[in-house]
C-alpha cells in the first residue's frame, strides 16, 4: 500500500511543479515527473511479488505470472511522453523567441 | 388582402433597390425614395378607406387604419424633408432604405392580426431604428447601442408576454382573444407586453433612449421614429391590449395611470432645465407619452379616445417641432440655446410653425393639443365618479405638467426666435438672411396646418373619422367646447387687441436700448432664454434629484449596465491571464466533478 502512496506523492510533486513554478522549463520538468509517476503506478498495478516474467515456452507451467498488459501500455506511454516533451519544449523555445522570457506570469495575452 | 400586402412587399423591394444605387447617383436615390413614399402614402389612404376586413393573418379595423394613414403621411413628409436636410450626409441610400423599410414594417405591425407577424415587424423596426441612429456616424454609436439594448430587451419581454398569451388562449390571432386579467398568468402577460409598448413609446422607466437619440441622431430620424412612428405603434399596441385583447381590472388601470402621471411630471421637469433644444424636445416627447398612457389608463371611452387622439396630435405637433428645429439647426449649425436668438426675422415660416406647434403641445385652445388634453381630463373626472383618490393626483399631475410644458416652450421660443442674438449668431445671420428651402418648410407647414384644423374642427374631422370608429362604443362628453365658436371669439379678441394696439399708442411706442444703470452695454450682454428657470435647479430637494438624474440613477440602462459590469468585473478579476491559475481552476473543477459523479 505504501508504494502506491509514494507514487501519489511523486505525482503531486510533478503537479506542484506544473501549477506553482513560473519558469516554463521547470513546468515541463514537472510534467515529466507526473508522467513517470503515472507509468510507475501502472507498472505497480500489474506487478506481483515473487512472480515471474510472462514468457510462454514449452514444458513450463505458467503460474504466479506478472500481468503483461500494463507493461506493454507503459512502453507505449513512454514513447508518447517523449513526443509530448519534445513538442512542449519546442513550444517553450518559440515562446522564448517571441516574448524573451520563460516567466509564465509575464506572458499575459489571455487577460481580457 | 392583396391590397394590404402590396405596399409591404413594394417597400421591401424598393428598399433593396435603393440600397443598390451607387453613391454617385444620389439624386436618383432621393427621387426614387420620394416616389416610393408617395406610393406608400397613397396605399395607406386606400387602406384607410377600405371597410373592416379580417383576413386571417392581417386585419384592418377602425383602430389600425387611422394608424396606417398617419404612418403613410409621416413617411411621406419626412422623406420630402430629408431630400434637403440629409444633403450633408454621405451614405444617403442606406438612410432612405431604412426609411422605406420602416414605413413598410410599421404598416405591417399596425395591420397584423397574427402575434408572430406583429413581433417580427416589431423587431424589424428596432433594427431599422438602430441603423437610422447610426447614420450620423461614430458619435452616435453608443446611443444607438443603448437604444438597441432597451428596445431589444423590452421586445424579448414582449415575446415572453405573447408566449403566455398563447399558453392561455392557444390561439395566435389577436382578434380571437378576450382574456380576463384576474388570473396571475394573464396579469403578467399584460404587464410584459405593456413593457414592450412602453419602451417603444418611451414611457417612464424605459424612456432614456429618447432624449439621447434626439441629441445625436439626425433630426429627421428623431422626427420620424421616436417622435411619431414609435409613439403611434407603442400606444396602438397598448390601446389594442386595453380595448380588444384583455379585460382589465381596476388594479391594472391604476398601474397605467401611475406610470402616466410620473412620466408627465418627471420628464417635463427634466425638459425645463435643458440647454440643448433637441434634448429639450426629446424630453417632451417622453412627457407627452404620459398623457396617452394616462388617457388609456382611465379605462372609460372618453379617456381612451382622448389618449388615442392625443397620440395622433402628439405625432403631428412633435414631428412639426422637430422638423422646425431641424430647420434652425440646418441654418445655424448649432443646437445650443445659448448661442441662438432673434431668428424670427430671418426664418418667419419656421417661427410660425414652431409657434403653432408649441401652442398645441402646451394645450392652448383652439389648437389640437388642447382638445385631446381636455378629453383626457374628462376621462379622469369620469373615472373619479367611481371614487378613490388616485384620479385627483393624476389630474393635478396632468394639469401641472401641461403648465410646465408651456413654461419650457416659452423658454424655447424666446431663446431661438425672440431675444437678442448672440455675437457669432449675428455675424452668421448676416451671411444668410433667408428662409430654408421649400422641401424643408413645406412638411412643417402642412403639419402645423393640421394642428390648427384638428383643433378647430375637432368634432367634424378627427373625432368623427379617426377616433370614434376606433372605439367600439360611442362618446359622451361631460363638458362642452364649441370649438368653432370659441375660435371665432379668440380671433375677435386678437383682432380687437391689434386694433387697440394700432389705434392707441402706435405712435407713442419708443424702442430703446436696455438700461443698466448708465453702464455701457457690452456686446455679449444679453438675455438668452436659458436662464429662465435656473432657480428651479437651485431648490434643495430638486437640486439633489437633478444631480442624481444627471448621473443616471433613474436610468434603467445605466443601472442595468452597472449590474452587468459588476458581475462581469468579478469574472474579469478571476481572468488574470496567468496560465497556472487556469490550470488550478480546471483541476478544482475536475475534482468537483469527480466528487459529484463518482461519489
Amino acid at each position: 500500500m505504501i508504494l502506491y502512496f509514494l507514487c501519489l506523492m511523486l505525482f503531486c510533486v510533478g503537479l506542484y511543479g506544473v501549477l506553482r513554478k513560473r519558469n516554463i522549463v521547470k513546468m515541463i520538468i514537472g510534467l515529466g515527473i507526473m508522467e513517470y509517476a503515472m507509468n510507475l503506478f501502472f507498472v505497480l498495478i500489474g506487478y506481483r511479488f515473487h512472480g515471474r516474467a510472462p514468457i510462454d515456452a514449452k514444458d513450463q507451467n505458467i503460474f504466479n505470472m506478472v500481468d503483461p498488459l500494463p507493461q506493454a501500455l507503459v512502453l507505449t506511454s513512454i514513447v508518447i511522453g517523449l513526443a509530448i516533451t519534445a513538442l512542449v519544449i519546442s513550444i517553450a523555445i518559440r515562446i522564448y523567441e517571441k516574448y524573451g522570457t520563460f516567466d509564465i506570469t509575464k506572458i499575459k495575452r489571455l487577460k481580457g | 388582402m392583396k391590397m394590404l400586402l402590396e405596399p409591404i412587399l413594394f417597400s421591401i423591394v424598393a428598399g433593396l433597390f435603393i440600397l443598390l444605387i451607387p453613391k454617385r447617383f444620389r439624386k436618383v436615390a432621393e427621387f426614387f425614395s420620394l416616389i416610393t413614399s408617395i406610393y406608400l402614402f397613397i396605399s395607406a389612404i386606400r387602406i384607410f378607406f377600405v371597410s373592416p376586413i379580417n383576413a386571417g393573418y392581417l386585419y384592418v379595423d377602425g383602430l389600425s387604419r387611422f394608424i396606417v394613414l398617419a404612418i403613410g403621411l409621416f413617411g411621406f413628409l419626412v422623406t420630402l424633408y430629408s431630400m434637403r436636410f440629409m444633403s450633408s450626409y454621405k451614405d444617403v441610400s442606406l438612410y432612405y432604405t431604412y426609411i422605406i423599410w420602416t414605413i413598410g414594417a410599421s404598416i405591417l405591425a399596425a395591420i397584423s392580426n397574427n402575434i408572430i407577424l406583429l413581433l417580427v415587424s416589431w423587431g424589424f423596426l428596432g433594427f431599422t431604428l438602430y441603423g437610422l441612429i447610426n447614420i450620423s456616424g461614430p458619435k452616435a454609436a453608443s446611443v444607438s447601442k443603448k437604444t438597441f439594448i432597451i428596445i431589444g430587451g423590452s421586445d424579448s419581454l414582449m415575446i415572453l408576454g405573447f408566449g403566455l398569451i398563447w399558453l392561455i388562449t392557444k390561439s395566435l390571432n389577436l382578434s380571437d382573444m378576450k382574456i380576463d386579467i384576474n388570473t396571475p398568468l394573464a396579469f403578467w402577460a399584460f404587464l410584459l407586453i405593456a413593457i414592450g409598448a412602453f419602451a417603444k413609446a418611451g414611457a417612464m422607466p424605459f424612456h432614456t433612449w429618447i432624449p439621447e437619440t434626439a441629441q445625436e441622431a439626425p433630426i429627421s430620424v428623431t422626427a420620424f421614429l421616436p417622435a411619431s412612428l414609435d409613439k403611434l405603434l407603442g400606444i396602438y399596441l397598448l390601446a389594442r391590449l386595453a380595448l380588444n385583447v384583455f379585460i382589465l381590472n381596476s388594479f391594472t388601470y391604476a398601474i397605467l395611470m401611475i406610470v402616466g402621471s410620473i412620466t408627465i411630471i418627471a420628464a417635463v421637469m427634466m425638459a425645463l432645465v435643458q440647454h440643448d433644444f433637441k434634448k429639450l424636445l426629446g424630453y417632451h416627447a417622453v412627457s407627452q407619452v404620459g398623457y396617452m398612457v394616462l388617457g388609456i389608463g382611465t379605462g372609460n371611452p372618453i379617456g381612451i379616445a382622448g389618449g388615442l387622439f392625443h397620440m395622433l396630435n402628439h405625432a403631428i405637433y412633435k414631428c412639426c417641432l422637430f422638423l422646425s428645429a431641424g430647420n434652425v439647426e440646418y441654418k445655424t449649425k448649432t443646437s445650443e440655446l445659448d448661442n441662438l436668438g432673434g431668428l424670427s426675422k430671418i426664418m418667419p415660416i419656421t417661427f410660425f410653425t414652431t409657434l403653432v406647434a408649441s401652442c398645441a403641445i402646451s394645450g392652448i385652445p383652439p389648437f389640437n393639443g388642447f382638445f385631446s388634453k381636455w378629453m383626457i381630463y374628462q376621462g379622469l373626472i369620469e373615472k373619479g365618479k367611481s371614487g378613490g383618490v388616485l384620479w385627483i393626483i393624476c389630474l393635478v399631475a396632468a394639469m401641472f405638467g401641461s403648465g410646465l410644458t408651456l413654461a419650457s416652450f416659452i423658454k424655447l421660443i424666446h431663446a431661438i426666435f425672440l431675444g437678442t442674438p448672440s455675437k457669432d449668431q449675428r455675424t452668421k445671420s448676416r451671411e444668410a438672411r433667408n428662409e430654408v428651402s421649400w422641401q424643408m418648410w413645406i412638411p412643417a407647414v402642412i403639419l402645423s396646418a393640421l394642428c390648427i384644423v384638428f383643433g378647430i374642427f375637432a368634432y367634424k374631422i378627427p373625432l368623427r373619422y379617426f377616433i370614434v370608429p376606433a372605439l367600439n362604443t360611442g362618446l359622451s362628453f361631460i363638458g362642452t367646447w364649441p370649438s368653432l365658436k370659441a375660435t371665432l371669439f379668440l380671433l375677435i379678441g386678437l383682432a380687437i387687441g391689434v386694433i387697440i394696439y394700432f389705434l392707441g399708442n402706435f405712435k407713442g411706442v419708443r424702442v430703446s436700448e436696455s438700461y443698466i444703470g448708465g453702464e455701457q452695454i457690452q456686446e455679449d450682454m444679453r438675455l438668452s432664454g436659458t436662464e429662465f428657470y435656473n432657480t428651479i435647479e437651485e431648490i434643495g430637494l430638486l437640486k439633489f434629484i437633478y444631480k442624481k438624474a444627471e448621473s443616471g440613477v433613474f436610468d434603467i440602462y445605466e443601472q442595468g449596465k452597472s449590474i452587468v459590469f459588476g458581475i462581469g468585473g468579478f469574472f474579469q478579476y478571476l481572468h488574470n491571464g496567468i496560465l497556472p491559475t487556469y490550470l488550478v481552476w480546471t483541476l478544482l473543477g475536475m475534482i468537483g466533478l469527480f466528487l459529484f459523479f463518482l461519489r
